[in-house]
């Protein structure tokens, strides 16, 4: 009902000029523009510093005294195999966070929204979103002795239960370090990254589950049909702006966790900037690759957003 | 609630809060680990750390660390400051985030989309440091407490997060205020503010946490300026101090003995232990508006 | 809900104008003009040793008596990031810590050349007179860093070596009977013995041989060859002693040899499996424990961990230098004379008012009364004289040393530490600094030591090193510039990455695939532009040859 007036509104207020809109709504424009100038001015007037990456910058000159390169930035990065290798590095590592993130935040805060005492329900939110704010260097040390050769916990108990016969150099086989990373950064931000679901969950009309409680559905049924899809809006919000991020795995769970038996794949876009851009005073090169991220971030992002506007799914834009 | 109290508890019921007890208890233990563990070490001698094999509790236990973050920083001063930025910081953040998602949630604005668009690609350009810097120079935004609060203002997450809540609260009491002819901003300050509670306090406590946790800022704009260092970052000078400890050729080996030294694993456990309390606090005084139903409860008052 | 936000609101509020009025109270007192010159200085400081805390004595005394107040911005993230943003926004102090030529190239500081003279600044001059060439900045020719370590009066007489050397657990060498150690094989079969004997230390099991290879310390791993081929430190680099060419050794074939030797000792259990996914901390925790034999490193690297066997009283699990080399024919070059560093220490920024009084309060600094103060402290207070005007130290005074919360009161080694300095001895015979003092290092030993050095029939812990020989005049060679993004430059760093990842894989390999992959390792290095590295190293070194003479 609500929903049909609304739609009626919109249409006849589509047929007035864009001035006399502006100038109906005053207020609402009163209530934004100032602050997204304020954006404008913070975020997009400093991208004029994206001429760098089309220059050999050096900061003791002004930004259009440079000498200009053209290309050259950007043919370096992509004729090198490692940061091509890198690339992929990144992708892997970004998909299973997203994944493993999204799934492993989503059924702890459904879980902890079943916890019916409040105390604990306060007490065990509290608690495990604690290591958000450990640094990564802690949780590394720790990820480290738990996994060490020499009377690490998971070998120690690998040992015992017979499962292998000698200890296993996890931190030191390819094969692990993916699952490794994704593990250690769910580990640290479960916790943290349930906030927003939780919250989110407030929104929910108990009656709904005492409706849901009459037509015989048990407390499974009542997490799959109430609570999980009365947080999907954010869920898929969050999910589309995350796929934007796609290519920002970071760098120093890897730097600190990586070494050279495991860099084929430990290595990041980032660290690989950080190597041949930074530690060389490269400027223009940080910008080329950060650049390059920007675009294919923007172009996920607009696919993810009209891909769920397709599948009549909350929408980013 | 006390009706679904009352009611009897069938077995699958049953076995599910043992399988939820359990779940939770586990999740306790290896969450807690960690914290458990560097609080032992920042509790534990400096060198006699260096050995390992510290868990749960410390082995030879000092004060020390504690002891030269707070005598060799200059930590009030800093506290006051991050405590500062980040009560502005949020209170600003808060009110004017959810103002714009409040324009963003009407169908009919003229700069709806665009404004969507602006600062949704804000979250993936970044225009580089120095670029940054030269711009915030110009502003006159260095040397300057308000670099910490400004440059950052409205968050483009936090806006989508806002703005999507925002969405899901029914229509109804809006319309009737319209009707009642209230414009828009009292309509947003009565009655939007306080049905978006919840989520406002999760912007809040996101804002809140990055804003106590940034030192980098400080580093970058205020690192000259002794009255507008913040906490982190005077901790993060205690950390790098206790990195190069020993590097120093002026260094003696006393070969006699060898006591109150601080290393960077116990200093970093100890700058942790310092750092994060402060603001694990705030969490519980959030917390009271996650509480479901209140916003509907609220619509029916 | 209302009332939260209010009593936020005036909660911040009241917050703001605290902190604007203290804000406004420290930004007066920027230049003092009074009386002979700039009195305050701001300095931005990249060592990292202690701050100096608001009531410490040496800067309470330099106020009183010379009236120089700082103020100081110290590094706390990265150098480069910070540099960067300093120079693109042209923010500097008045003095600014170089370690790097940044800030010169950038244009960011003043030419000295015409502060230091033998008239205005006698001490600082006679300071940096004899290597006045090599200091100048190579592109101009003038002189804009005053360099911080290095140069030496008098003998260099530390009792604490603390560059690079073959270690070796005391014990071991206690147990095998003080024998003298030479060659990589003795050094190898020392350690397979003590270890076959002591299967376990303190309850854990032994290892070996240590290596460091984590990001950062890669060095550790790659220089060792060098070392033991009788090479001094050039960095990554072999110099041709007559031709002065410059040539990589990573693919020669005595590190073959070394990386040979570390693949068998690797395969009889010697070495750590986990040495390579290590990081710094669990290597250091390892050798804190007591059971890590031996290992090549250079000292500071893992001193800490030496300072935690002394506190647990484990004196025969220290270390001693072993200049190993490959046989006994070459002779060894690990330890040598002392060279100051090049482009580090003090400069003074174009943004500085009165460049002459800095240089003027570097002058007053660096005079023996000053320099006493700085390095030892207070007469009577910090180190006593005895009848024969020696400096020493009482046990009390020794121990404060270590502790971090007295430094920051009573030393301003944060300061001090780009400072230009007197090293060696003072002129009435007195080590410059307490580790400079031979009476001190004795004082410092405990008798597990002193019994272990009368075994030895040494003096301290340097007699276990070569004579340092005179240092050809181009070195080192490690510490030229490659310039930012160079081809040279790309190639060096792609010589790292490909060290971390093959050399593990060389040393972990079973025997019969060691040559493989040595053969893909030396394919990879083929690939790299190392003609452009070797040339601007061999370059740099002639242009030394012919400007250092």
């Amino acid at each position: 009902m609500q929903l049909k007036t609304k739609k009626k509104a919109a249409v006849s207020l589509n047929k007035k000029t864009f001035w006399q809109r502006c100038c109906e709504q005053k207020v609402l424009i009163l209530m934004s523009v100032p602050l997204v100038l304020l954006k404008i001015l913070f975020a997009y007037v400093p991208l004029v510093g994206w001429s760098m990456a089309f220059q050999n910058y050096k900061p003791a000159k002004g930004l259009f005294d440079q000498q200009w390169v053209g290309l050259d930035k950007f043919k370096f990065l992509f004729s090198d195999n490692v940061f091509l290798h890198d690339i992929r590095n990144t992708l892997a590592m970004s998909v299973i966070n997203l994944v493993l993130g999204f799934v492993t935040a989503i059924i702890l805060a459904i879980l902890l929204n079943e916890l019916k005492n409040m105390f604990f329900k306060r007490s065990i939110q509290t608690i495990s979103y604690m290591p958000h704010f450990l640094s990564w260097i802690i949780v590394v040390g720790i990820v480290q002795n738990v996994l060490s050769t020499d009377s690490g916990i998971v070998n120690d108990l690998l040992l015992r239960f017979g499962i292998i016969n000698s200890p296993v150099n996890f931190l030191g086989e390819p094969k692990y370090f993916w699952g490794i990373v994704g593990a250690a950064n769910v580990w640290k931000e479960v916790g943290w990254n349930t906030i927003i679901y939780l919250a989110s969950m407030s929104s929910i009309d108990p009656s709904l589950y005492e409706a849901a409680a009459v037509d015989g559905a048990g407390r499974f049924s009542k997490m799959i049909h109430v609570t999980l899809p009365a947080i999907k809006g954010t869920i898929v919000i969050l999910l589309i702006m995350n796929i934007g991020h796609i290519l920002d795995a970071g760098f120093e769970v890897q730097y600190l966790l990586g070494s050279g038996p495991v860099q084929d794949v430990s290595e990041t876009i980032d660290i690989f900037v950080l190597k041949y851009g930074m530690q060389m005073n490269d400027y223009s090169l940080g910008t080329a690759a950060g650049i390059f991220k920007s675009v294919i971030s923007i172009i996920l992002v607009f696919s993810a957003n009209w891909l769920s506007g397709k599948l009549g799914e909350e929408r980013l834009i | 609630m006390s009706l679904s109290k009352l009611k009897k508890q069938s077995p699958a019921d049953i076995a599910f809060n043992i399988f939820l007890a359990i779940f939770m208890i586990l999740l306790v233990i290896i969450t807690l680990y960690p914290i458990v563990n560097t609080i032992a070490i920042s509790f534990n001698d400096g060198t006699d750390t260096l050995r390992g094999g510290i868990y749960l509790w410390p082995r030879v236990p000092t004060l020390y660390n504690y002891e030269t973050i707070f005598k060799t920083t200059n930590l009030d001063q800093a506290f006051l400051v991050s405590v500062a930025r980040t009560v502005i910081a949020s209170v600003l953040n808060v009110f004017f985030t959810s103002m714009v998602a409040y324009t963003l949630t009407k169908r009919d604005y003229v700069f709806g989309k665009a404004i969507t668009l602006i600062y949704v690609l804000t979250m993936y350009i970044n225009a580089g440091l120095i670029p940054g810097y030269l711009l915030n120079k110009a502003l006159g935004l260095t040397n300057n407490f308000w670099v910490y609060i400004i440059p950052g203002l409205v968050s483009a997450f936090d806006l989508i997060i806002v703005r999507t809540y925002m969405k899901s609260i029914p229509g109804s009491l809006m319309e009737s205020a319209e009707i009642d002819g209230a414009g828009e901003f009292t309509i947003f300050i009565k009655i939007m503010l306080p049905l978006t509670a919840p989520v406002l306090a999760t912007i809040a406590l996101f804002c809140a946490v990055n804003q106590w946790n940034s030192w980098f800022d400080t580093f970058i704009y205020n690192g000259s300026n002794k009255n507008l260092t913040t906490l982190q970052y005077e901790l993060m000078k205690a950390l790098s101090t206790a990195m190069n400890q020993s590097g120093s050729t002026q260094h003696v080996a006393n070969t006699e003995a060898a006591a109150n030294q601080v290393t960077p694993v116990s200093i970093r456990a100890a700058i942790t232990m310092v750092a994060a309390v402060p603001i694990l606090c705030v969490y519980p005084f959030l917390q009271k508006y996650f509480v479901q139903g209140m916003t509907l409860g609220s619509v029916k008052e | 809900m209302k009332k939260v936000w209010k009593q936020v609101i005036a909660a911040s509020l009241a917050a703001v104008s605290a902190i604007s009025l203290t804000a406004c109270g420290g930004s007066k007192n920027t230049a003092d003009k009074e009386g002979g010159g700039q009195k305050h200085f701001s300095v931005f400081i990249t060592a990292t040793s202690e701050e100096p805390s608001d009531n410490n004595k040496i800067l309470k005394k330099i106020e009183d008596e010379l009236g120089y107040t700082f103020d100081c911005e110290y590094l706390v993230g990265n150098y480069d990031e910070k540099a960067g943003v300093m120079i693109a926004g042209g923010d500097y102090p008045d003095i600014v810590s170089c370690s790097d030529n940044k800030f010169v190239q950038a244009g960011a500081l003043v030419p000295l050349d015409d502060y230091i003279t033998p008239e205005k600044t006698p001490n600082l001059y006679k300071h940096v007179e004899k290597y006045w060439k090599k200091f100048s900045y190579q592109e101009d020719g003038h002189l804009y860093v005053i360099p911080n370590w290095g140069i030496y009066d008098g003998e260099q007489t530390d009792g604490v070596y603390q560059g690079a050397a073959f270690w070796i657990q005391k014990a071991v060498l206690a147990d095998a009977g003080y024998p003298e150690v030479k060659t990589l094989d003795q050094y190898f079969k020392l350690i397979e013995d003590y270890k076959a004997k002591n299967p376990t230390i303190n309850g854990v099991s032994t290892i070996g041989f240590e290596i460091l290879a984590a990001s950062g310390f890669e060095w550790v791993l790659t220089t060792a060859p060098n070392y033991l081929h009788g090479n001094p430190n050039n960095g990554d680099v072999e110099v041709n002693p007559d031709t002065y060419e410059a040539k990589i050794y990573a693919n020669s074939d005595y590190a073959k040899q070394y990386f040979k030797k570390l693949n068998e000792e690797y395969a009889k259990g010697i070495i750590d499996s986990e040495a390579f996914t290590q990081n710094k901390d669990q290597y250091i925790s390892k050798i804190s424990s007591g059971r890590v034999l031996g290992m090549f490193d250079q000292h500071w690297v893992f001193q800490t961990a030496e300072s935690s066997l002394v506190s647990q009283k484990l004196y025969e699990r220290e270390y001693v230098p072993l200049p190993i080399t490959f046989d006994e024919s070459i002779a060894p070059y690990y330890r040598d004379q002392p060279v100051a560093n090049i482009g580090q220490g003090y400069g003074i920024s174009v943004n500085c008012e009165d460049p002459e009084a800095v240089v003027q309060m570097f002058e007053t600094l660096i005079s023996e009364d000053w320099q006493k103060i700085l390095q030892w402290g207070f007469e009577g207070e910090d180190y006593m004289v005895n009848e024969e005007g020696r400096f020493y130290r009482t046990p009390e005074q020794r121990e404060q040393q270590d502790d971090t919360i007295w430094k920051s009161e009573n030393k301003i080694n944060a300061l001090f530490d780009n400072l230009p300095k007197i090293q060696g001895q003072y002129s009435d015979g007195n080590g410059a600094s307490p580790g400079a003092q031979q009476e001190e290092f004795e004082a410092s030993l405990c008798d597990y030591d002193k019994e272990f050095l009368a075994k030895y029939n040494k003096k301290n812990w340097f007699d276990f090193l070569n004579d340092p020989p005179e240092n050809p005049v181009y070195y080192p060679a490690w510490d030229i510039d490659l310039i930012d993004g160079s081809d040279a430059h790309y190639a060096n760093q792609k010589l790292t990455d490909l060290a971390t990842r093959y050399l593990p894989q060389l040393i972990m390999t079973d025997a019969g695939s060691f040559d493989t992959v040595w053969g893909q390792y030396c394919g990879e290095i083929d690939q790299l532009d190392i003609a452009a590295y070797e040339k601007r190293m061999t370059d740099q070194i002639k242009w030394r040859m012919e400007n250092w003479q």
